[in-house]
């Protein structure tokens, strides 16, 4: 998948994606590789979760309530956000709760629906990382970060440090 | 006119290369028509019938002489010599061409105009009194407010894609001119105990499939919490609006559903922490933009010209005009006139190039080179001397645009209709035509007093009519334009929505309908009582028994 990291095409994605067995059991974690998984999947596996020693990931649902993921926020290293369709912008919201009011400072990657367009609003809101749906990336993608060089809302956005 | 700063002059520039670029790789076949469908309309372009429709804003109704000769020029340039003014204060083109609207968009930004979110599920133009600024016994001006409201949405990168579209009405007056009680978010400048300025807000106003008046959720907000207070409205509704059914997305809904006390619970504690923070409105900010909005220089003797006095006298056709189209000016000596846009037989709202430039001419002459839109689809030059009121009225007559029907069933409020909107159900504009036709004696409208009628043709009520005195709204039965009529809605501070008559009928019996319900209204009438006040003591039983009635 073609991933943009601080405004960079990134080749290798760091982070490895662990999902649960067919009979809900977690296959073991490479001891020094950052892994990302579902908070369902790492709430039903907290123990093998708190003796990975690596950095770890989670990808939150758009309906969750935030007070729930706080006690365990600073655990992760990153924390995924889903824009389920072209036209859904929970996330936006999310991911300017997880900067301005909980203080996450670790990666928040846009995944899901991810196209150009929308690149900008994201990084403004506070995502440093999006996942491009594939079919429609372009290597050209990066300029849509600076099409709008001064918006209004600047001095509360939580803008890429180019930006400013 | 609030004075563009280069920043604001570069955002809409940008904007536009951003739009081209968006419409080449559309049409490149580089975006999918789904998402192309998202950002033409947050860019105002619809996919119509006929054509493209473009809607550009004018932001709480406020244009310069130059930019409605701009907006003539583009109809002349790139469309058919007219455009339609909404029920919004904003502007249509009906026939672009896809490929040509970001060189419209260009041609705007010269005059500062865009056509930023006037369409799509997110934070849409800002509207306000139409008299701000001019009116007797206004708190404050709400265009300051309207135009800081405007840059805080202005791209509001968290607020793009909204369940569902999101409007502001801001007014300074405690007679309500803007409808906001039937807004998303409704603004009332108030002045607490202490003397000072602030908003009551109100939220979950709406009208459409389910009209709903908006509920105070904050008596008294200081004014330098605004934008941290709509910001918190905005995450709740974001997070919390329904996004599986279009017709349950409205902000209306996720208040009723929760109730206004567990709504406000929930704003309240997303607005705590964020309201002291970078949104915190600061005193010289909000100077800088009133400074754009200061009073005008007035001539302080305006009133001691005679003239005006004995045109009253002598003129009849002159005064009845000053008597329905001009209303009271807080400065002695001025009037604010409503140019009609509801000339015989035209669809309401509609104004060709050559009557756009010629009412720009006008207000170069006479109004200050200022010009305002209001939602009932009229026009106001809001500071004319009464000395040039008679010289005024003469040009204005001669362009069609001094028929003196404002308040009267000929001012009609009314959406394009089927022929050219594609949510429509229903045709309006013959239907208009056919009233005006039907109610041609205007002393028999003027004996009936203040009476608004607002008619749309399906359910998204964009020409209000569930608040209309009397509403009309158009529905399909089998292919054929059928009207329900409704009576008993009032936009006013005394708000209400309209009560249903019966049964749907066709298109040819709607003026006989009208007929017969202002025949009853005068039956019933206690002396020179509002149609409303009748409608409000009597109810509907004498309306629905008369218009329903079988002739013998």
């Amino acid at each position: 998948m073609p991933l943009i990291i601080n405004r960079q095409w990134v080749q290798n994605d760091p982070w490895t994606r662990v999902e649960a067995d067919t009979d809900g059991g977690l296959p073991r974690l490479e001891p020094l590789s950052a892994v990302w998984l579902s908070w369902t999947t790492f709430d039903q596996h907290r123990a093998a979760c708190d003796e990975h020693p690596g950095p770890l990931g989670i990808e939150i649902s758009n309906d969750m309530d935030l007070a729930l993921l706080e006690p365990d926020l600073s655990r992760f290293a990153m924390i995924a956000l889903t824009f389920p369709s072209v036209a859904d912008g929970r996330a936006f919201s999310l991911a300017k709760l997880l900067r301005q009011l909980y203080g996450f400072e670790g990666q928040l990657r846009a995944v899901g629906y991810v196209t150009r367009d929308r690149l900008p609003f994201m990084e403004r809101c506070g995502f440093d990382a999006m996942t491009l749906t594939e079919s429609l990336v372009s290597a050209d993608d990066i300029a849509a970060f600076s099409e709008i060089s001064q918006p209004y809302q600047q001095r509360n956005d939580c803008a890429h440090k180019d930006a400013l | 006119m609030y004075a563009y700063t280069e920043q604001d002059q570069r955002l809409i520039e940008e904007r536009v290369v951003q739009f081209r670029g968006q419409t080449q790789r559309y049409l490149a076949g580089d975006i999918p028509e789904e998402d192309f469908r998202i950002l033409r309309l947050q860019n105002g372009l619809y996919i119509q019938r006929q054509a493209p429709m473009l809607r550009v804003a004018i932001n709480y109704g406020l244009l310069s002489a130059t930019q409605l000769r701009a907006l003539a020029a583009v109809s002349r340039t790139y469309d058919k010599g007219y455009v339609h003014f909404t029920t919004r204060q904003n502007v249509q083109f009906n026939w672009p061409k896809l490929e040509e609207v970001p060189d419209i968009l260009a041609d705007l930004a010269k005059v500062q105009m865009h056509a930023i979110q006037t369409s799509g599920s997110c934070i849409r133009s800002v509207s306000a009194d139409h008299l701000a600024g001019v009116c007797v016994g206004e708190v404050e001006d709400p265009r300051p407010w309207a135009e800081i409201i405007r840059q805080w949405a202005a791209l509001h990168p968290e607020f793009a894609y909204l369940p569902r579209k999101f409007k502001f009405a801001v007014t300074g007056s405690d007679q309500d001119r803007a409808a906001t009680q039937v807004h998303d978010v409704g603004l009332h400048l108030v002045r607490n105990d202490r003397g000072e300025v602030g908003f009551e807000v109100l939220v979950g106003g709406g009208l459409g499939r389910t009209p709903i008046i908006g509920k105070v959720i904050k008596d008294f907000l200081p004014q330098q919490d605004l934008l941290s207070y709509l910001e918190a409205i905005l995450r709740v509704y974001n997070l919390l609006g329904n996004r599986d059914n279009k017709y349950k997305a409205r902000i209306k809904i996720l208040v009723a559903g929760l109730g206004i006390d567990a709504f406000r619970d929930k704003v309240e504690k997303a607005w705590l922490p964020i309201k002291d923070g970078s949104l915190r409105l600061d005193p010289s900010e909000i100077a800088r933009v009133k400074r754009s909005f200061k009073m005008p220089v007035y001539d302080l003797y305006a009133s001691a010209d005679r003239s005006y006095g004995k045109r009253l006298k002598t003129e009849s056709d002159f005064s009845i005009w000053v008597e329905r189209n001009t209303e009271d000016h807080k400065v002695l000596g001025y009037r604010a006139v409503t140019i009609a846009i509801k000339d015989y037989l035209i669809a309401p709202g509609d104004l060709t190039h050559q009557q756009m430039d010629a009412i720009a001419d006008l207000a170069d002459r006479y109004n200050l080179s200022e010009i305002r839109t209001t939602h009932t689809q009229n026009m106001i030059f809001a500071h004319i001397r009464q000395a040039d009121l008679y010289p005024l009225w003469k040009a204005l007559a001669g362009l069609g645009l001094a028929r003196p029907v404002v308040g009267t069933i000929n001012d009609l409020m009314c959406c394009p209709g089927l022929d050219f909107c594609s949510l429509a159900n229903a045709e309006t504009l013959g239907v208009a035509a056919r009233i005006q036709a039907h109610f041609d004696d205007f002393d028999y409208l003027y004996d009936l007093g203040d009476l608004s009628l607002k008619m749309s043709g399906c359910i998204n009520a964009c020409a209000h009519h569930h608040v209309g005195n009397i509403g009309i709204l158009g529905v399909d039965k089998k292919g054929e334009s059928y009207y329900q009529l409704m009576i008993g809605g009032s936009a006013t501070d005394q708000v209400s929505l309209g009560k249903i008559l019966g049964k749907a009928i066709p298109q040819a019996a709607v003026p006989d309908a009208l007929g017969r319900i202002l025949e009853t209204f005068v039956a019933q009438r206690l002396e020179s009582e509002p149609f409303i006040d009748t409608v409000r003591r009597v109810g509907l039983a004498p309306f629905k028994e008369r218009v329903y009635a079988v002739d013998h």
